[in-house]
């Protein structure tokens, strides 16, 4: 009688070693989809953030291509562009970078003429690079160049480097 | 007696069999998961698509100052009347949408397929590989050149 009360209870505790073991493996998996599902949401926020970086620098009003208050899409003008490059650039002026740090945060926001070809006309309208960072996500898009003094639309490119802490 | 504990084993291998099958229903779920993140891609791409006609058509080249709009509605109109530099203002609008699309797109190594409908001159100009089976974001941005006749451009950006 003791025998199989013995056998019985070595019975109970493998059912609850196999169920306990089952459980934790579960939890185990479950966790780790969670974790990779949550790194894919970041991922996810972070690319989002860095194309509503591009689409502020799109339509900034300082570098916007108007005539007779008429606003012309996707358009820089080049010489405010230049201007306001090289305002930024300046370290005598760190309030108005801090400024632009509300809007831009922590980016690299280059652009550059591919057209016509033989004109090198490249700047960096904002720079600001933290320390530490664990990705960086660049994103591209065709803009219109204004040339005030020659009076034409030269192709360019925005290029937008978005740094994720 | 033995009724009621077959009753019970019965029972337990119905639990068994249920939580069995809420973890092959999950393990299911996850692996047929499309893979997140896609939707911002598009969204990428289709502004990308949309940016890159509509500042091509807008971009000034050196034939007479005059704009790719302007060339490729002389080219649907005309055949390509307007001498560029040696060349009829069909090849011409050829070869600056192909530089364009080579220092854009092509650098950025993104496979794209560009093409030109509604005249038959203008259809002879297209870059870049179709692919049927490809996630693809399409631009179409159509050009009016004349009342009732106008020509589309098309750029299929594929994911």
């Amino acid at each position: 009688m003791k025998r199989k009360a013995q056998i019985k209870m070595f019975e109970t505790m493998g059912v609850l070693v196999i169920f306990f073991f089952l459980l934790v493996g579960g939890a185990a998996f479950y966790f780790q989809v969670q974790k990779s599902s949550l790194q894919q949401d970041i991922r996810k926020q972070e690319q989002l953030a860095a194309f509503q970086v591009v689409q502020k620098a799109l339509f900034l009003p300082e570098l916007d291509c108007s005539f007779v208050s008429i606003q012309k899409d996707n358009c820089f003008d080049k010489f405010k562009l230049m201007n306001l490059s090289s305002y930024l650039s300046d370290p005598e002026n760190e309030d108005f970078l801090i400024d632009y740090f509300n809007i831009f945060g922590f980016s690299d926001i280059s652009i550059y003429q591919v057209y016509p070809v033989n004109n090198s006309f490249s700047y960096t309208l904002y720079k600001n690079i933290p320390k530490d960072y664990s990705s960086i996500i660049s994103t591209q898009s065709p803009v219109l160049l204004f040339d005030t003094i020659n009076k034409r639309y030269d192709f360019g490119v925005i290029e937008v480097d978005v740094y994720a802490e | 007696m033995q009724n009621k504990k077959s009753q019970m084993e019965i029972m337990g291998l119905v639990i068994i069999i249920i939580l069995v099958s809420i973890g092959m229903l999950f393990a299911i779920q996850f692996l047929m998961k499309k893979p997140t993140g896609r939707e911002t891609a598009a969204v990428k791409e289709s502004t990308v698509a949309a940016n890159f006609l509509n500042t091509m058509l807008s971009t000034t080249t050196d034939c007479y100052k005059r704009n790719m709009k302007e060339l490729l509605q002389d080219c649907a109109l005309t055949g390509g009347s307007t001498n560029c530099f040696g060349l009829s203002s069909c090849d011409y609008v050829s070869d600056q949408i192909e530089i364009l699309l080579n220092n854009t797109l092509a650098k950025w190594k993104k496979d794209y397929y560009f093409t030109i409908s509604g005249a038959p001159d203008v259809e002879k100009i297209s870059f870049g590989n179709e692919c049927l089976d490809c996630e693809r974001e399409a631009k179409i941005q159509p050009v009016v050149v004349r009342p009732g006749f106008e020509i589309e451009l098309r750029l299929d950006i594929y994911g």
